[in-house]
């Protein structure tokens, strides 16, 4: 696994680009500012469907969740650029895999939330709106989670050992 | 004034040394940051979206209602900055680029505060010039990626390196900082 990464990183010359000065400072910027804006936009739909800021219609605040996926997609890019060129460092450490771990929760907790809630567009009855609560409640504990354990990475890299007592 | 002694003194402090050394505290202080920094950030990157056009459908007088968090989430950053700030304050405090965050985050909250100084005169019909949006971003992109850089640019990491530091090639300002450090 730690190969075909390392391989792959190395002819895509995601590895040469890293290994610049700026190459790692450069993607954590990119990787912070696509949290945020999944934050800014996904955190906040959240906050409105529990009850928060209730004067904004749920409606106009789900029109900025496009840019809570292009946040989304800047953090999967710059991740998978990080995980490819020290794979050492985050494969085996538990921060990360905690965090993906929230994160694949929060996938498949928005899948419900489009499949059970949201199907039609619109919370048209009390018991859409529970479900959708509850779907904004594990959604914000898992970004919450993501951005806390990427936090901790950096405290769990190699030598760091889980299972040697 | 010897600031290099005033350094130490905040460095060796009580607040310091636990959240430096204790097993948890510099890590929940720098999750803490985290989370402050990515609300502020993400709910002024919602208001400039807004400004520029995009989502028309919210009014700006209803983004108002963010506000509180917004200001909990500067809070938040600002407290575990300072916690962060006085486990290494010489670190910090030599490096150009800490100053170029908070000069761009104060550029920030101006920024807002004009935005929402002009919503709570016109409500609503309050207009923007794309120009407001473009600063918000930009502000905030910066103090994020200087925030970034704060670990790869750092001269010292404890106050009790400062005079050790060779001053030729050293930016200006970490030059100053030192020349007042050393007490010459």
């Amino acid at each position: 696994m730690e190969a075909s990464l390392l391989s792959f990183s190395q002819a895509s010359g995601i590895l040469a680009f890293m290994n610049t000065p700026w190459g790692w400072p450069f993607v954590e910027t990119l990787h912070f500012l696509g949290l945020s804006l999944l934050i800014g936009t996904v955190g906040l739909f959240d906050l409105r469907l529990l009850g928060l800021a209730q004067h904004i219609s749920i409606h106009s605040l789900h029109k900025l969740v496009p840019w809570g996926v292009v946040g989304y997609l800047m953090n999967l890019i710059t991740g998978i650029m990080f995980v490819s060129s020290a794979p050492d460092q985050y494969l085996h450490n538990p921060a990360f895999i905690s965090k993906l771990s929230f994160m694949g929760v929060a996938g498949i907790n928005m899948i419900l939330f489009y499949l059970i809630s949201w199907p039609a567009g619109t919370l048209d009855s009390e018991l859409r709106l529970r479900h959708a609560r509850t779907g904004a409640a594990v959604s914000l504990f898992c970004w919450l989670g993501v951005i806390v354990c990427g936090r901790l990475i950096t405290f769990f890299r190699p030598p760091w050992c889980w299972f040697c007592g | 004034m010897d600031l290099k002694l005033v350094l130490l003194a905040i460095e060796e402090g009580f607040l310091a040394t636990w959240v430096r050394e204790s097993d948890w505290g510099f890590a929940i202080a720098l999750s803490l940051h985290a989370l402050g920094m990515a609300f502020a950030v993400g709910i002024s990157f919602t208001i400039a979206i807004r400004i520029l056009g995009i989502v028309r459908e919210i009014p700006y007088i209803t983004l108002l209602s963010w506000i509180a968090l917004f200001r909990l989430a500067v809070l938040l950053a600002l407290f575990s900055g300072m916690l962060l700030l006085v486990c290494y304050p010489a670190k910090a405090l030599t490096n150009p680029v800490f100053y170029l965050k908070l000069s761009l985050i104060i550029l920030g909250l101006l920024q807002l505060r004009y935005w929402r100084s002009r919503v709570l005169l016109h409500g609503s019909s309050a207009s923007f010039s794309g120009l407001l949006g473009v600063g918000l971003l930009f502000c905030w992109t910066g103090s994020i990626a200087a925030g970034r850089l704060l670990a790869y640019t750092y001269a010292v990491l404890s106050a009790l390196q400062l005079q050790d530091i060779p001053l030729a090639g050293d930016p200006f300002f970490t030059k100053s900082l030192l020349f007042l450090a050393r007490g010459d």
